[in-house]
């Protein structure tokens, strides 16, 4: 029988740590890998003192810990699997919070622009952008949020859309358009703006649905 | 009796976050909870609470912070954020209507006879 106490435990749990952070340095960034597997660590230390504790050797107690741990490719693979559906929720942010931007600043500009063509108020036309960048912004990150279908997005910014950016242009102009006026103005920015977050929607889904075809997840994996 | 790993598929971030009610512990620390509270019957790998640590960490359920003890290694010790309470609420709501529906299912006893054999332990 070998002498299981000559062996170096700490190398045996550093070569499984290995197997399982070598899958993962081409998609985990190396701070949040270092991180993983330093709990790791400290989980596979505490579970073999216990062991030890219990009269096995620092190998077999190091050998029995990593036994209880788990198989390192089913750990490895399902950190890749939380990792990309973190990763997927980022690029949707950034889809839907930047599509909502650019269109924002392009709605911002088109209202202050129909008030200064109609003679009523408005002249801020470009200043009007990065306005309504934030505006748009601040929209889209609240699709993000919910609703996720893009027919509950579209009647939803319908209504949150058109007023912002009409109350917003008539506040800085410091000046009132009169009812009729507004009323058309708000039905035109607001069909604009449905169908807007209609597409920043449908963008989303379809960034979604690629970025899970591609990485083989399940369609939950958006979240 | 030990239950497979396909039947806590999916559990084991409610399971965390249960035991995370109760106080703030390390990965290890919440395994061994696991392990006590069921009786020894959860049978899983303990390392497959790191990627449900790490899931619950990125939805900002739980909060990780590094802790050096006076011996030993360093720890990350996990605790409930606000809306991890609220969701450990939610999460414990939806399974025990979920368990109330498999035991309708399962017994064919009526919601009435299943709602008192949760609540009391017989029929």
């Amino acid at each position: 029988m070998q002498d299981s106490s000559n062996r170096d435990p700490s190398a045996v749990c550093e070569r499984f740590l290995d197997q399982v952070s070598v899958g993962l340095s081409k998609e985990v960034s190396v701070f949040e890998r270092d991180d993983t597997i330093k709990e790791m660590r400290s989980h596979l230390l505490a579970c073999a003192a216990a062991f030890e504790e219990l009269g096995l050797t620092p190998y077999d107690a190091m050998a029995a810990a990593i036994d209880r741990f788990g198989d390192a490719a089913t750990i490895q693979s399902q950190l890749l699997k939380e990792h990309r559906k973190g990763s997927h929720r980022h690029v949707s942010q950034i889809v839907t919070v930047g599509s909502g931007a650019i269109f924002g600043a392009i709605l911002m500009v088109a209202a202050d622009c129909s008030l200064v063509w109609t003679h009523t108020v408005g002249n801020r036309s470009l200043a009007m952008a990065p306005i309504g960048m934030v505006v748009g912004g601040l929209i889209g990150a609240s699709l993000y949020k919910r609703p996720r279908t893009p027919l509950v997005a579209a009647l939803r910014s319908g209504l949150i859309v058109p007023t912002s950016m009409m109350l917003l242009v008539c506040l800085l102009n410091r000046q009132f358009p009169d009812a009729s006026f507004l009323a058309a103005s708000l039905i035109a920015i607001g069909s604009a703006s449905c169908l807007i977050a209609f597409v920043t929607c449908w963008i989303d889904r379809l960034v979604g649905k690629y970025l899970r075809q591609a990485n083989h997840l399940p369609p939950t994996a958006m979240g | 009796m030990e239950y497979g790993p396909e039947l806590l598929k999916g559990n084991i971030q409610t399971l965390i976050l249960t035991v995370l009610e109760a106080g703030s512990l390390h990965g290890y620390g919440i395994s061994k909870e696991i392990e006590r509270r069921s009786e020894d019957a959860l049978a899983f790998g303990e390392g497959t609470i790191y990627p449900a640590l790490k899931a619950l960490e990125r939805e900002g359920f739980i909060l990780g912070a590094w802790e050096n003890p006076c011996t030993g290694p360093a720890r990350k010790i996990y605790s409930l954020s606000e809306a991890g309470v609220r969701e450990a609420v939610r999460r414990r709501d939806t399974w025990s209507r979920f368990a109330r529906t498999i035991e309708l299912v399962l017994g064919g006893r009526s919601s009435e006879q299943v709602t008192g054999f949760i609540l009391n332990g017989s029929v």
